[in-house]
Order: C-alpha cells, then sequence, then structure tokens
C-alpha cells in the first residue's frame, strides 16, 4: 500500500482527461439533447492537428491554440452537416447520425495520417516530488487545465448573458424559443465549448501517451460512463464522476491486473444502471 | 392468394439463389455467402432496431459467441455442424435473454449506452479468456461443415447453400413473429411505450422475446460464419466494427421492414468485396451512406422502392382509366 498515495495521483491525471471530455458531452447533451458519440473524435481530432502542427516546426502550446480553433470549427461544421438537419426527428435518428459522423471522422483520419501510433514531442520535462508521492509536469498541467476550465465555465454559465440563454435552453428548448433566445448562437457555443475542451485534453493527453485515429472511441466510452454515473447534464456529476472513475481504473490496474482496466469500467457501468435505470444521480429520464 | 404468394416469393428466391451458386466463381461465392450471413444478421438486428425501436450496440459481441461456441463444439467436441450451429443459436439466445433482462430497465440512450458497455465487455472478455477463446491470436481450426454424401456439391457451394437456407429460415421466423401478437405489441412499444402500457399492452415479454430471438439468429449467423472461416479472431466482433455495421446495414436497407436489411446487406457487403476497395474506405463509405440515408431517407432503401412502385402502379392505373 506504499505507493498509493501516487496511484491517487496518477489516476486523478487520469481521470482529469475523462472529466473534461465527458464535461463537453454532458454540455451538449444536456443542452441540445444530442448523444454525441463523435465527441471523442473531437479529442482525436485534438491530438493529430497537434502532432502535424508541433512536427511542422510550431511550439506546443501555439499548436495546440491553432488546433481549438480547428477543432471548434469541425465541430462546428460537425452540428451543420449531422445533426441540425434532423434536430426535430426522433432521439433514435440523433444516435444513428452520431453514430456514423464518428466512423466517418475515424476513417477520414486513418486516411490522412495512417494507423501506426504516433507520440507528440513532451513540451515539458521534468517531475515535481511530493513527500508521497511524484508528478511529472505534464500530469500537473493536465490537473491545471481541468481546474481552470471548470472556473471558466462555471463563469461563463453563470455571469453572462450568453451562459444565461445556454441554460435557458437546457432547461426547456421551446420556452427558451419563445424568449427569443437564439438557438443558433446557443447551439454555436455549445459546440465550441464542447470541442475545445475534447481538443484539448487530446493536444495534452498526446503529449503523455501514443496517439492513433481510434483513440477517440475508449475515452467517449468512458465519458458516457462517467455522464450515467453523474447523472446525465449535470457538470459537476461529470467532473467527479470523471476522476473517480479515472482513479478507480488507475487502482484496479495497479492491484488487480491491466487487463481488466477496461472491463472494470464497463462492468461498473453495468452495475450502477443495474440500481438505478437512470444513473447514479439521475432525475427523471430526460425525453422530447 | 396472398399466404401463397407470402411463401412463393421468398422460397422462389431461394431457390434462385441454390440453382445459381452451381455456375458462379468461388471467389464471387463466397462473397455472396458473407453477404448472406450478414443478411441473416441485419434481418435479426432490425427486429430490435426497426421493429422494437431499440439500439442494441451489443450485438457484435452476441455474433461472436455464437462463433466461439460453435468453435468449441466442432473443433474440440468432434459435435457435426448443424447440431453446434443449433447450440449455438440457443447459447447466444440464453445470453441474449440474460442482457436482456438487465437492458430493458432501461429504455433510450441509457439502452444504446448500456449494451454498448456490455458490448465492449464482451469483446475485452473474447481477448482475456485466452484459453477458450485462443486471444488475440484467435481460434484456429474449427472444421467446415460436412457436405453430406447425398450431395454431390463442392464445400464452397454446400456453405452458400447452409446460408442461404439459414437466410430463408431467418427470415420466415422473423416474419412469422412479427405478424404474431407479439409482434403487434412490438410495434407499439416503438410507437409510445407509455400509451401502449396505459392500453393495457403488455410490454415486458414481447421486447424481452424479440432480444432473444434476435440473439438466437445473431448466434446462428456467428457460428455459420465460424465454420467457413475455419479462423476467427477477437476484431472481427468489436462494437465499432460489427456493431456498427448492423446499424448501417439496416438502416440503409429499410429500418422496419424484414426484406430492406436483406437488401442493405448483400449490397453493403457484397459490392465493396466486388469492387474490391481497402477496408478502411469501405468503412468511410459504410457511415457516409448511414449518415445520408439518416438525414434524407431515414426509412432505407425499401422506401424509396416502395415509392417507386407505387408511383408505377397509379401511373399504370391512371392509363388504364384515361383508356
Amino acid at each position: 500500500m506504499e505507493y498509493l498515495p501516487q496511484q491517487l495521483m496518477n489516476g486523478l491525471a487520469l481521470g482529469s482527461t475523462y472529466a473534461m471530455i465527458a464535461l463537453g458531452l454532458s454540455l451538449i447533451f444536456g443542452v441540445l439533447l444530442i448523444p454525441n458519440f463523435a465527441h471523442g473524435e473531437f479529442y482525436m481530432l485534438g491530438a493529430f492537428i497537434t502532432y502535424t502542427l508541433t512536427v511542422a516546426g510550431f511550439n506546443f502550446w501555439l499548436a495546440m491554440a491553432l488546433t481549438a480553433i480547428a477543432v471548434i470549427a469541425i465541430g462546428f461544421l460537425l452540428d451543420r452537416v449531422a445533426f441540425k438537419p434532423i434536430e426535430m426527428a426522433p432521439p433514435l435518428s440523433l444516435m444513428i447520425s452520431a453514430l456514423a459522423a464518428s466512423i466517418i471522422l475515424q476513417q477520414v483520419a486513418t486516411l490522412i495520417w495512417g494507423t501506426e501510433a504516433r507520440t507528440i514531442p513532451t513540451p515539458l520535462v521534468g517531475v515535481w516530488s511530493a513527500p508521497f508521492f511524484i508528478l511529472t509536469y505534464m500530469q500537473l498541467t493536465i490537473i491545471g487545465v481541468l481546474m481552470v476550465a471548470c472556473v471558466a465555465i462555471w463563469g461563463l454559465l453563470h455571469h453572462t448573458a450568453l451562459g444565461l440563454s445556454i441554460r435557458a435552453t437546457a432547461q426547456n428548448r421551446d420556452a427558451a424559443m419563445l424568449m427569443g433566445i437564439e438557438m443558433l448562437r446557443v447551439r454555436f457555443a455549445t459546440f465550441a465549448i464542447g470541442a475545445l475542451l475534447g481538443a484539448v485534453a487530446g493536444a495534452l493527453l498526446g503529449a503523455t501517451f501514443p496517439i492513433y485515429p481510434t483513440m477517440g472511441a475508449g475515452p467517449v466510452l468512458k465519458a458516457f460512463v462517467v455522464l450515467v454515473l453523474g447523472g446525465i447534464g449535470s457538470l459537476k456529476g461529470a467532473v467527479l464522476g470523471g476522476l473517480v472513475l479515472g482513479i478507480a481504473e488507475v487502482l484496479v490496474a495497479g492491484y488487480i491486473s491491466s487487463e481488466f482496466q477496461d472491463v472494470g469500467a464497463f462492468t461498473l457501468l453495468v452495475c450502477v444502471l443495474l440500481i438505478r435505470p437512470n444513473g447514479l444521480f439521475g432525475r427523471v429520464q430526460m425525453e422530447r | 392468394m396472398r399466404p401463397l404468394l407470402d411463401y412463393f416469393v421468398p422460397i422462389s428466391l431461394f431457390v434462385i439463389a441454390c440453382a445459381s451458386s452451381l455456375w458462379i466463381n468461388d471467389y464471387f461465392l463466397y462473397v455472396v455467402t458473407i453477404g448472406a450471413i450478414f443478411a441473416v444478421l441485419a434481418v435479426s438486428f432490425d427486429l430490435l432496431l426497426g421493429y422494437t425501436g431499440y439500439l442494441s450496440l451489443a450485438h457484435g459481441a452476441l455474433y461472436g459467441v455464437g462463433a466461439y461456441c460453435c468453435g468449441i463444439l466442432t473443433a474440440w467436441h468432434g459435435m457435426p455442424f448443424l447440431p453446434a450451429m443449433l447450440f449455438a443459436g440457443l447459447f447466444t439466445g440464453l445470453v441474449g435473454a440474460l442482457i436482456a433482462l438487465v437492458a430493458f430497465r432501461t429504455k433510450g440512450l441509457y439502452f444504446a449506452v448500456l449494451t454498448l458497455g456490455i458490448g465492449l465487455i464482451g469483446h475485452q472478455l473474447f481477448l482475456i479468456a485466452a484459453p477458450l477463446t485462443g486471444g488475440i491470436g484467435g481460434f484456429i481450426g474449427i472444421p467446415s461443415p460436412n457436405v453430406p454424401a447425398w450431395l454431390p456439391v463442392r464445400q464452397v457451394v454446400y456453405n452458400a447453400l447452409l446460408a442461404f437456407a439459414l437466410l430463408l429460415v431467418t427470415y420466415l421466423v422473423m416474419r412469422a413473429f412479427v405478424r404474431s401478437r407479439f409482434g403487434a405489441a412490438c410495434l407499439a412499444v416503438r410507437e409510445d411505450i407509455t400509451l401502449a402500457q396505459a392500453l393495457g399492452i403488455r410490454v415486458g415479454w414481447p421486447r424481452f422475446a424479440a432480444f432473444a430471438l434476435s440473439a438466437t439468429f445473431t448466434g446462428m449467423a456467428g457460428a455459420l460464419f465460424a465454420a467457413l472461416s475455419n479462423f476467427i479472431a477477437p476484431e472481427s466482433f468489436t462494437v465499432l466494427g460489427t456493431g456498427f455495421e448492423l446499424v448501417a446495414l439496416v438502416v440503409v436497407g429499410g429500418l422496419g421492414t424484414l426484406w430492406g436489411p436483406i437488401l442493405g446487406a448483400i449490397l453493403l457487403t457484397a459490392l465493396p468485396e466486388a469492387l474490391r476497395v481497402a477496408a478502411t474506405l469501405s468503412l468511410l463509405a459504410y457511415g457516409a451512406l448511414l449518415l445520408f440515408f439518416i438525414i434524407f431517407y431515414p426509412r432505407g432503401i425499401a422506401s424509396i422502392l416502395r415509392r417507386l412502385w407505387s408511383r408505377l402502379g397509379a401511373a399504370l392505373t391512371g392509363k388504364l382509366g384515361g383508356v
């Protein structure tokens, strides 16, 4: 048990990336009722575009900023092509459309970058040694970025006019439209925040782990697990759920077997849904 | 008249398919056989997605359960293929029934996410349970179905005949189910589950039966796939591979019809093979087609054909009326 604090910190860093993806996913689902299976592709594209720019000689942080802009544009395009035209269709169509979009983005990335795994050169080397654990500067950055993102999103949602209209849409879309809230702006802002979070998470994780075109599938599925754990549409739940899942995974890998890391996460999902079909903190299920 | 026609069309198509399998070359025959297996999968999947309205992403893993079950029975215990296929189907049906017990506690997105989780666990288990499944290296040495002595055909032709026969049986069984009380109840579940319950329709059993039946035939398709490829590996049974392809086949072919998915399966599996496109491109094409159809023709090719058919009918009667 000596290295428990170390495991916890590693779990916290891993969980931070899950939390960032889950935060975006939860926002898009909570506000627009779109189960965005293609969200993992924001993450994948974030990693690959950053990779391409860094290889082309850009500074990592500049590359990440440019990537974020590019992925936001892709997110906007995705919404326009795959979701906006069937806004009024049943939820099943939106789900299928999201699945299709996810496969398309994955395969396009495979065509561009090939299937071999790559790594982004790490911009920060070195570690920070505390009494009971060691964190790399990269892990620290990831945890820090999640904190900043949480504060920024909270500020945006609760202290700006845009945030007010986003929250109003999440509560009741029809009423919000009747109140004269511009739906296009809300859609764009929601997708932009989601894509931004995904892209940043991808770029940061890509500087620590190998990247490949199907890398988005795992995290987005885990983000759905987090969503279900934390309660759909609850941003607090997304962050907490992400951290808990990350820590649980690292502990399972460390104390049981790394083979069971993923199985553990999904078994947790199945068990939670078995006991509470609407999620741990689930309100009554949202339906149109 | 109608019942006669009902059986006449599928059976005569089956006979034509069998007869033509004697004439076409081996490679093309193999492609058609795989197409028929995917058609079985698509029809079983549509019973759930099209008629009951639940998106299951666990079917890729169920297909694998049938395949591994058949592999273990025939390769290790020397069971002949046909009973092994039946047994694999029943076993997969049982697994499906268990999944259904859990999964139908949820609905909508939760159902999709839950079955997705189950599909992923299944795929991981195929990898982890290496003593049973061969792990990532795959399961080798599954014997081909034995050609009976009274049938003077080659192995490839016999494989194709088996696939066609399974497709015919699947189609007829699913049609019987859809036309039964249970099928009607499933449609009610799809349209409005609350209203159905309010009208006193028992929704529990029909949708449970639909899932179990769908799983049974998915398992049999898996068994046939295992026997005629002689080798299976976990990557054939992934959520985003086979699981996703099924969604594409059914939506492109036509949700909520039984012949649409057959059409979709034949088009989508046979065409890329026949044109020899790379796997990446064919998956990309699946995605693009799926997106196109879900946005512009959510009821698939079947709805387009139906519209053409009725327009043709209207044009003909219009002409006759004019005379």
